[in-house]
């Protein structure tokens, strides 16, 4: 029972509007950052992305020029909090895909940088704590899915300037 | 006060067009494209809006990438060239060519292993007679086993269908780094070998060769 009590103030405090708009826009803001060095170096990432051998290599440049700015596209929305269910849901999906490409690297032993945040080849190398890590935004990304109803979004806030401007 | 007659709407009349009165037609601007687009998102349930605001991010993410990819000074192919570039466990080259003579010379000497890359069922119709099958794939490395069994080889020779395909140039690169001493790929390939009369098993490789 005690429990119980234990997981409802939890789930009070972890709904609560202002903290999962913060888990919103930490989300987004990382998305951002992730995309920035991509989107300035395709070539280098185009290589990240050939190191997974994952995609056959004549779909590989295309994906590094789409990803980066999807990722860009979906992070700026997050943090202005427009479609926030629908950016969560590519956003969750992203995070999907590269739990499966980090997976699949480290099972098969390839010795080769993630290339999460930085497309330098000779960062540091993919290990267990990469997928970890991928794992836990991908759990924060199901947070702001079930919680996050837009209180604290950018068309929240101006149809409430709109209401103060129009009330007498 | 009379209440205002309800607007009737004519079944096969489209909806831009009111009646008011049976007798009279009523025309109506009909509203532009995306308003029109919006009264229809707005009507829409909540999956079906998620789902059509998921398209619209996709769609407008992929025209920004390659839009600003088209218009930036050093443009990326949207093709990898050949051969694709990465490194796992180093960078990929393809590997140094053998013309048919010397493989003819070389077949059947102890320590010559000759490789088919060809896919699986290329490799059932007819290949070098003695030569081992390993097709060959971008997205799988060669297995440590694969590696282990070609280090006692002398003379390793990949080949393909032709001499353009890529696969056996890959495959020779790709065990070169991997450290195998000897490694070349087949000029011509497995259509010149045949034509040049070297041994072979099943057809010859013009009867499926695309």
């Amino acid at each position: 029972m005690n429990l119980m009590k234990e997981l409802g103030i939890l789930r009070h405090i972890i709904s609560h509007p202002l903290l999962i708009a913060l888990f919103r826009i930490a989300l987004g803001v990382v998305f951002i950052v992730a995309s920035l060095d991509k989107i300035h170096y395709p070539e280098a990432f185009a290589t990240t992305i050939a190191n997974y051998r994952l995609l056959p290599y004549k779909l590989i440049n295309g994906t590094a020029i789409v990803l980066p700015w999807l990722e860009a596209i979906t992070g700026t929305l997050l943090v202005l909090g427009v479609w926030i269910r629908a950016n969560t849901i590519i956003v969750v999906g992203l995070l999907l895909v590269f739990s499966i490409a980090i997976s699949q690297a480290l099972a098969r032993g390839l010795d080769i940088s993630c290339g999460c945040f930085t497309t330098n080849p000779v960062a540091e190398r993919m290990s267990l704590w990469t997928l970890i890590w991928d794992l836990v935004w991908l759990c924060w990304g199901g947070l702001i899915w079930l919680f996050d109803r837009g209180p604290y979004s950018l068309f929240k806030l101006l149809s409430t300037r709109k209401d103060k401007t129009e009330s007498p | 006060m009379k209440p205002a007659r309800p607007r009737r709407y004519l079944p096969f009349v489209p909806s831009h067009i009111i009646l008011n009165n049976p007798k009279q037609l009523k025309y109506t601007k009909r509203p532009k494209a995306p308003r029109r687009a919006l009264r229809l998102l707005i009507r829409m349930n909540e999956f079906n809006r998620i789902a059509a605001q998921i398209v619209a991010v996709l769609l407008f993410s992929v025209s920004l990438a390659f839009i600003t990819n088209a218009v930036r000074a050093d443009r990326f192919p949207l093709i990898m060239p050949f051969p694709p570039t990465y490194q796992c466990p180093s960078s990929e080259k393809p590997g140094l060519p053998m013309d048919l003579q010397t493989a003819l010379n070389l077949y059947g000497k102890a320590g010559t292993v000759f490789i088919d890359s060809r896919k699986g069922d290329a490799f059932q119709k007819g290949h070098i007679e003695g030569a081992r099958h390993i097709p060959y794939s971008f997205v799988e490395p060669l297995s440590k086993e694969t590696l282990d069994s070609l280090r006692r080889s002398k003379s390793i020779i990949v080949y393909c269908n032709r001499e353009d395909s890529e696969a056996s140039q890959l495959l020779a690169g790709e065990l070169a780094q991997a450290g195998i001493n000897g490694v070349a790929y087949l000029e011509k390939g497995f259509t010149g070998w045949v034509k040049a009369g070297g041994r072979y098993t099943g057809k010859a490789p013009e009867a499926y060769d695309e």
